[in-house]
């Protein structure tokens, strides 16, 4: 039986401008695994000591910061990729372990792990045989 | 939007793609780097694409 142990998202959709240039809601895959939640993220560009991830409150942040990739006045020829940091938020229930949290991040995916609450874990119980 | 402990919004395949170019380019001379997610290609132009500089003779 699954616990509800649900993750909600908290603000709009879309890139946003802020004051320094375009922030953009990274594409999101969680998974639900025995011991944990698994979040990954797709914030390429984002090297693995631009990543800031906090957690108060019940909510989860996730940001990358992204460098510059050109110089400026560069004449494109074609240009469809949007060049900017990532950020997105997520509500996390009680059962999540937050002093287990931890992540990495290779190759612009970030993968983040919620343990699971004590309390969340699937558990066994031993049926004793009466001897 | 709330969110499903199984959220799916991340697509998973490889890459392909192929990209006209708008000048002649230097094949012999092509850089590629690939960094955190990001696959960079410098093509070189071909000395026949690049600018000249026509020296004006005087009398």
């Amino acid at each position: 039986m699954a616990t509800d142990m649900s993750v909600t998202q908290n603000e709009p959709q879309g890139a946003e401008r802020t004051r320094g240039g375009r922030v953009y809601r990274p594409h999101v895959d969680i998974l639900e695994m025995p011991e944990e939640l698994t979040l990954v993220a797709d914030v390429p560009g984002v090297k693995s000591d631009a990543v800031d991830i906090d957690f108060e409150d019940g909510v989860l942040t996730i940001q990358g910061k992204v460098e510059p990739r050109y110089a400026e006045n560069v004449n494109f020829l074609l240009c469809e990729y949007g060049i900017g940091d990532f950020y997105r938020t997520f509500r996390v229930s009680d059962e999540i372990n937050a002093g287990g949290i931890h992540a990495e991040c290779a190759d612009g995916v970030l993968t983040v792990h919620l343990p699971k609450a004590e309390s969340a874990r699937p558990r066994k119980i031993a049926v004793k045989t009466a001897s | 939007m709330r969110l499903s402990k199984h959220n799916q919004e991340r697509r998973f395949g490889g890459f392909r793609r192929e990209v006209p170019l708008p000048s002649a380019v230097d094949a012999d001379n092509v850089e590629a780097e690939y960094k955190d997610g990001v696959l960079h290609v410098k093509l070189h132009k071909a000395q026949e694409a690049l600018p000249k500089r026509i020296a004006v003779k005087g009398k």
